[in-house]
């Protein structure tokens, strides 16, 4: 790959990789650092990966680096109420007809997104909020279609039965 | 709730999922959802929920990558101080292998002729001089090949990645990992 290319991949996913990893750490500054670090380890690696798949590369290694964080995080800092870029999007999320409630309800699915399993939430972020193709997502994951989907279902129901426990059943 | 009862919300609940998911759904599948939800407060109450789950995360906005933090990028890859890679020195170092092993080769090649010119005989002494001599020829050879190597390491990490890492805002949240140290020994 070369410079101009990888520019351009980066250029290309930059904002999915950050997304991603903004909305599975709750924290601006730490997605920056795993972004930053994802492209670093592309330009590393950047005679071994097809530009083809630098997209698929690209969000395995930022899910890598984002489990390494979460790894370090204690339990207590996962759910602390400190400023965060989630937060600051909960309070973006008004809109009455799509989430019957308030801003509160947008943070309290927030939370609850927060509270599901890694892999649960990882297939949440990139397809719900994300919007990637399921075929994407698998080669991303290394799991075929049939078990993503399963796992994508199990995730809704998880993150519901989070919502109705938290009592901002929509 | 009968059996039979069960076994149509957990089709039916199937069915949901994969009508989030955006499958077509067969018209069987259709005229059991249909039907089902007409009578199953419960599982209504779930579609309606997960379709409204669904339709709040797909609102949630997600942040972008900061457009200055691409310069960042750039100098610590694409545009950034070109550096000996560790790749490249290492098949360095192979060749410099390889070609000594087949100076050695061709020595002893050479030297196992039986219509090698006429040589003088030497003594055991001459040619334990001679084997000390080579020994030092290639001790010497081996110091330059580790000292090109440590300066090209020094330079990688200290002008190269140190250079970068000093331009950058990254905040280590874990031990921070050692720093080489201008002027010290290396690495």
């Amino acid at each position: 790959m070369d410079p101009r290319t990888f520019e351009q991949v980066v250029g290309k996913h930059k904002d999915r990789v950050h997304g991603y990893a903004a909305l599975m750490l709750r924290d601006g500054s730490d997605a920056q650092d795993v972004a930053q670090e994802a492209f670093v380890r592309l330009w590393s690696h950047r005679d071994e990966v097809d530009p083809a798949i630098a997209g698929v590369w690209l969000l395995r290694t930022s899910r890598n680096l984002c489990i390494d964080r979460l790894r370090r995080r204690t339990v207590r800092a996962e759910v602390s109420d400190g400023p965060s870029v989630i937060d600051g999007l909960g309070s973006e999320v008004p809109d009455p007809k799509r989430l019957a409630g308030s801003s509160e309800t947008g943070r309290v699915l927030l939370r609850a997104l927060a509270g599901l399993s890694e892999i649960d939430r990882t297939v949440v972020v990139l397809r719900e909020v994300q919007g990637l193709a399921y075929e994407e997502i698998a080669s991303s994951l290394g799991v075929p279609l049939g078990t993503l989907k399963a796992r994508l279902h199990r995730a809704r129901e998880r993150l519901r039965a989070q919502l109705v426990r938290a009592g901002v059943a929509p | 709730m009968s059996t039979v009862d069960r076994i149509d919300c957990e089709r039916v609940r199937a069915a949901t999922h994969r009508r989030l998911d955006g499958d077509a759904l067969s018209a069987a599948d259709l005229a059991l959802l249909d039907a089902h939800l007409a009578t199953c407060a419960a599982c209504r109450t779930a579609l309606s929920e997960l379709e409204t789950i669904q339709q709040a995360l797909r609102a949630i906005p997600v942040p972008s990558f900061p457009s200055h933090d691409l310069p960042r990028v750039w100098a610590r890859t694409s545009r950034g101080t070109p550096s000996v890679r560790l790749t490249s020195r290492r098949a360095v170092l192979r060749v410099a292998a390889a070609v000594g092993g087949l100076a050695l080769a061709l020595g002893g090649l050479w030297w196992s002729l039986p219509s090698r010119p006429e040589m003088p005989v030497a003594s055991a002494a001459e040619i334990r001089r001679a084997a000390d001599e080579a020994r030092f020829v290639l001790g010497v050879a081996a110091n330059a090949l580790a000292r090109t190597e440590r300066a090209a390491t020094d330079g990688v990490l200290v002008r190269g990645v140190g250079a970068a890492l000093d331009r950058t805002s990254i905040r280590w949240s874990g031990a921070a990992p050692a720093r080489p140290v201008k002027g010290g020994d290396g690495v």
